[in-house]
């Protein structure tokens, strides 16, 4: 009994493995589960819709075929969500892989900055969620993350941000708390005027 | 301040609190409450409240007492008040929506959510381990001074301030989407209750707003949207809290409440008209008001917060305990950040929202000519003149005190249903709800459509899928709202003004007209536009074409109503304009002797990366190719430094310029010399061109002349078609930079758009021929052989981002814009803020751009960087002449024409 068990969690383990390492073919795997929870996605939302019939928009034009997918999430198979516009999943070429020690690397980055006698506390990084960016049919693996930790002086701190999910790079942050104290570092200025190169 | 004339000031409004809070609470709370006052006596005993009472504090120590206070002593002066009929200090959300009734489109349904949903929970502290506070035996009766007497207290004004706000919003939707005239597509969120946008929320899901009492020891107070928390701090032994002032309490939810409004559209539902299914789709990013440290932004943010305590109590004044707290024990660093510099122990200080208020040591008043006036009052410190400091706190009172000084005008002139003043107070509380809902609406649209009726999902409509009337559009949204085009003082009032213009003077309150709107704005030199906003700014990415909203009028905006937008913009009647000068941008320039400031000492730049680290910055400089380990203090710019610039702007003009910006970020300055030669010209690629896997050529970009510079002869470009993509002559219509799209075999091989926004530094190039402007790029590869792993953020840390256009100089992308608050007539913005003393001047973050440079530089390469400048008061920066009409669409500011051209030169030396 013991065995089995064994071998069944190293069977999921290996197929986790399997699709994060291989997203684009994650992908094209996905696609039919995923239009079936996308269905199961739209009959529930009609449900819903049905109650909600009175806000919402008065011209409802029919199209007969769908043209693309807004958006996508299977539970099962993959839990990143595709941002954009793309009319096949299984089209869609990646220009990043999912390292899986990106968090690491983002960690890494962070850290490279600051200076050993500056201590903050309680330094956490929360997966928000995992993304698929489209964009011209490229797609791209990002992550979406809160990083929270506590100021030497004990305040609280917190940010989000979009990682590259193979370098662990950042392109976007936001969200920064806003604190009434917000105690700026400072840089003398003398001396350190440049004057005008006039040989130019 | 005389103790006889505080009273006069107080005891007035603390009747006012003491009135109103009833009849909010009975407004809220289905007449759940009976008032009662206690004395010292028997304000612990729980009998004597109701069921679900406790005891609490109606204002601040202070006002309570008619005197400043230092430290809060409640003896007879707590009330009973109704606090929630939850076991837990919770409350859950309860919005009204108004449709149009399909049955009978003449009439209006209402809708109310109360889901199960908590909107706001307090607790003792976020250590993980804290537990909620539980009512005991129906009742919030806690021993007075004890923490969890502080909980409730929270709990009940934060719950006050929730629901009068709630309330103010439901007004809000009414009254633009079904009630009003309809001449403005309404920013507004139309499906508030779908979306949940009416509160904090995520994926249409409400978030709770977590109020945290006791948070830390330190005299600070913070609202993280990231954590939608709250945290206030203590002191002395919890003997002072931030939380003991309720007016600290209004301010840190109002942060809260403009992260609602500025997010409300960024979330979207309704039909995809291709597919006819339902759409629920969250943008993945969030818009904030303010970056960080000082922006106008900021600023304007921090003003909101402050009219939000007016909002509840009425009154001119926040702060008055607490500031006064620290005002008298001299804690002078934690006055400084909230706006207030203070030499010694001085007695009876509080935020002023009045020009009327005793606190400004400057000579204003509320009589015309002696407002807070735009940009003058930027760096002014009400407590003392002397002092010249930059700051959001400072800057702030600008905008707090027109938005109660406008708020007053609309008591005056409006008509109400009522004679009362607390009803007449809380109707304009509404309209001013109203005035923000919609311009932080618009302003924090990621989505980019301006108003749900140009959403293709909430019309079903595929032809608006390309449609889009602010920030840009959907991809760049994030970056115009934050860097290229954020708001300052010009565009948030130019927008407010507008909906002043079409919801209150011509719909809500006729008898404030827009003469009195604009004469308003104009005390404050706020009438810093020459147009109203009218006609949008749009464009159709679908064929580059530019859009107005009087394109969709007739347009069915939900069942039965009709939107009918004017087709110009209106005109600001130039009479009014009486404060509000605008300079052209020609006259800003570098000094003619100091350039810039140039800082590269080891710990000081080491200590600004960590901090911007620390708030979330990018200013990861590459390893091993520069670092701070280069640096050597020498105030010039040496291989394998990072340093901090910062331009010496000189105002050549004779009146004093705003919310100066000088950008540091990619844009569209530079031309494809081979339009068909696209392959950015890394090593990937030109593998694979040599082998045949792809075909086309590599990219080359040369510098387009702007502004004379460069010369033909050194390498500058020009064309005069403007309709051609990838002409200088040609702005960038989307600002996409790199092309992803040539995929062969899984391998990715970048290419750059046509009018790809490209690094600003140039380098100057020599052989013996010719000696010419380049791309740094061409410089690396034929002058110095570089491989792409010896450059600036190099293919291992950037992948397909990597432009070898920023290889030898890097601006670090989370400091690429600085802000400077304002530079006086013929003088540089050092001048001016150093006035007192300049040797002992130091720089913030917000002040400068940092920059990397490549280790393998050879010194003596020159380089020249482009940097775009423009300051709010500027005439020239935001329409191309003087026809209302000509205001510069959001594509625009990917080029150099809303801009001042600021070439930065210097020569790389050892």
């Amino acid at each position: 009994m013991k065995n089995k068990k064994t071998k069944f969690l190293l069977l999921c383990f290996s197929l986790t493995l399997f699709f994060l390492i291989n997203p684009s073919q994650t992908s094209k795997k996905e696609t039919a589960m995923t239009q079936e929870s996308h269905q199961k996605e739209q009959i529930a939302k009609s449900t819903k819709q049905k109650d909600q019939m009175k806000r919402s928009p008065a011209s409802i034009k029919k199209v007969t075929a769908p043209l693309y997918q807004k958006k996508n999430t299977n539970p099962i198979v993959d839990t990143r969500e595709y941002i954009g516009k793309f009319k096949d999943i299984s089209q869609l070429k990646f220009v990043n892989k999912i390292s899986l020690d990106w968090e690491d690397r983002y960690k890494a980055r962070f850290f490279n900055n600051i200076p050993e006698d500056q201590k903050i506390k309680n330094f956490k990084i929360e997966k928000k969620k995992s993304i698929v960016k489209v964009k011209n049919n490229s797609a791209r693996n990002l992550e979406h993350i809160i990083v929270s930790f506590n100021k030497a002086d004990g305040s609280p701190f917190a940010f989000e941000a979009m990682i590259d999910s193979e370098t662990g790079s950042m392109l976007h942050s936001w969200n920064k708390t806003h604190s009434e104290n917000k105690n700026p570092v400072k840089l003398k200025v003398a001396p350190y005027a440049y004057k005008r190169e006039r040989d130019f | 301040m005389k103790r006889k004339e505080f009273g006069q000031r107080i005891w007035p409004n603390m009747r006012r609190i003491f009135l109103v809070s009833p009849l909010l609470i009975l407004g809220v709370s289905c007449g759940d409450t009976i008032p009662l006052t206690v004395d010292a006596s028997d304000r612990q005993a729980t009998s004597l409240a109701g069921t679900n009472q406790a005891y609490i504090y109606p204002d601040n120590p202070s006002v309570m007492e008619g005197k400043f206070k230092t430290s809060a002593n409640y003896s007879g002066e707590l009330v009973a008040r109704n606090i929630t009929d939850n076991v837990y200090l919770e409350t859950q959300c309860d919005f009204t929506q108004y449709f149009v009734d399909s049955f009978d489109t003449s009439d209006y349904v209402s809708y109310t959510d109360t889901t199960t949903n908590n909107c706001m929970q307090v607790y003792e502290n976020n250590a993980a381990s804290t537990e909620i506070l539980q009512s005991t035996n129906e009742s919030w009766v806690f021993d007075t001074y004890s923490t969890e007497f502080y909980q409730v207290n929270n709990f009940y004004h934060t719950d006050l301030i929730m629901k009068r706000f709630l309330n103010s919003l439901s007004f809000a939707h009414k009254q633009v989407h079904l009630e009003g005239e309809l001449t403005l597509p309404p920013a507004t969120k139309y499906n508030f209750i779908d979306t949940a946008s009416f509160w904090l929320s995520e994926e249409g899901s409400l978030v709770t707003l977590k109020s945290y009492t006791d948070c830390y020891e330190g005299l600070n107070a913070s609202f993280s949207p990231t954590t939608n928390s709250l945290c206030y701090g203590y002191y002395d032994d919890g003997n002072f809290r931030m939380v003991q002032d309720p007016t600290i309490i209004y301010h840190e939810v109002g942060h809260a409440f403009v992260k609602i409004m500025m997010n409300q559209r960024n979330i979207t539902s309704g039909y995809d008209p291709d597919t006819s299914s339902v759409v629920f789709e969250s943008h993945p990013y969030e818009s904030d008001l303010g970056e960080l440290f000082y922006d106008e932004a900021g600023s304007i943010n921090e003003a909101i917060a402050d009219y939000f305590s007016y909002y509840i109590n009425g009154r001119t004044r926040v702060g008055e305990y607490a500031l006064n707290y620290l005002s008298y024990n001299y804690k002078k660093e934690a006055l400084e950040d909230y706006g207030v510099t203070v030499s010694t122990n001085v007695y009876g200080q509080y935020r002023p929202l009045s020009e009327d208020e005793d606190a400004h040591t400057a000579p204003v008043s509320t009589a015309s000519g002696e407002r807070l006036a735009y940009p003058t009052y930027l760096y002014y410190d009400y407590a003392n003149t002397d002092e010249i400091v930059e700051g959001v706190h400072y800057a702030s009172s600008i905008a707090s005190h027109y938005l109660v000084a406008l708020s007053e005008e609309l008591k005056s002139q409006c008509t109400f249903s009522s004679t009362d003043e607390d009803v007449i107070h809380e109707t304009v509380g509404n309209y001013m709800v109203l005035l923000l809902s919609e311009t932080l609406g618009e302003i924090g649209d990621l989505t980019a459509k301006g108003s749900d009726i140009f959403s293709p999902y909430a019309m079903n409509d595929s032809d608006l899928k390309d449609v889009f009337f602010v920030n840009l559009n959907e991809d760049e949204s994030f970056r115009w709202t934050q860097a290229v085009n954020p708001p300052n003082y010009r565009k948030f009032f130019r927008i407010f003004g507008k909906n002043i213009l079409h919801h209150i003077s011509s719909d809500l309150c006729p008898n404030f007209s827009v003469d009195e709107s604009e004469q308003l704005l104009d005390e404050y030199g706020l009438l810093l536009f020459k147009s109203y906003e009218d006609r949008g700014n749009g464009i159709n990415i679908g064929d580059f074409s530019s859009e107005i909203y009087a394109a969709y009028t007739g347009d069915s905006l939900f069942t039965a109503r009709y939107f009918s937008p004017v087709i110009y913009n209106t005109a600001v009647n130039e009479d009014n304009r009486k404060n509000s000068l605008l300079i052209r941008k020609d006259y800003i320039d570098l000094d003619d002797d100091i350039v810039a400031y140039v800082i590269d000492d080891q710990s000081g730049i080491a200590s600004i990366l960590a901090n911007l680290t620390f708030e979330g910055e990018n200013v990861q400089p590459t390893d091993g190719i520069a670092g701070t380990i280069y640096n050597n203090s020498n105030a010039k710019l040496s291989p394998g430094e990072v340093v901090a610039v910062s331009l010496n702007l000189f105002n050549d003009s004779n009146s004093t310029m705003g919310g100066v910006q000088f950008l540091a970020n990619d844009w569209d300055h530079m031309k494809l010399s081979n339009s068909s030669n696209t392959f950015i010209n890394r090593n990937l690629n030109r593998t694979a061109l040599d082998s045949g896997d792809i075909s086309g050529g590599l990219a080359n970009f040369e510098p387009c002349i702007i502004d004379s510079f460069p010369s033909a002869t050194n390498g500058g470009v020009t064309d005069t078609d403007s309709s051609v993509e990838g002409n200088c002559s040609y702005i960038s219509r989307t600002n996409a930079a790199i092309d992803t799209s040539t995929v062969v075999d899984d391998v990715t091989y970048p290419q750059f758009e046509p009018d790809a926004p490209q690094p600003i530094c140039l380098v100057q190039y020599s052989d013996d021929n010719e000696t010419k402007w380049v791309s740094q790029g061409y410089f690396r590869k034929v002058q110095l052989g570089l491989e792409d792993s010896a450059c600036l953020n190099n293919p291992s840390k950037s992948g397909v981002d990597f432009n070898p256009n920023e290889c030898l100089i890097r601006v670090l992308p989370g400091a690429d814009q600085a802000i400077l608050g304002k530079i006086d007539a013929q003088k540089t913005w050092f001048d001016t803020i150093t006035s007192n003393d300049p040797e002992e001047f130091e720089f913030a973050s917000s002040e400068v751009v940092l920059m990397e440079i490549n280790k393998n530089i050879q010194p003596g390469t020159k380089f020249n960087c482009r940097f775009r400048v423009r300051f709010t008061n500027c005439d020239d920066c935001y329409e191309e002449d003087d026809d209302a009409e000509s205001e510069f669409s959001d594509y625009e500011y990917s080029g150099s024409e809303p801009f001042k051209v600021i070439n930065f030169q210097f020569t790389v030396v050892d």
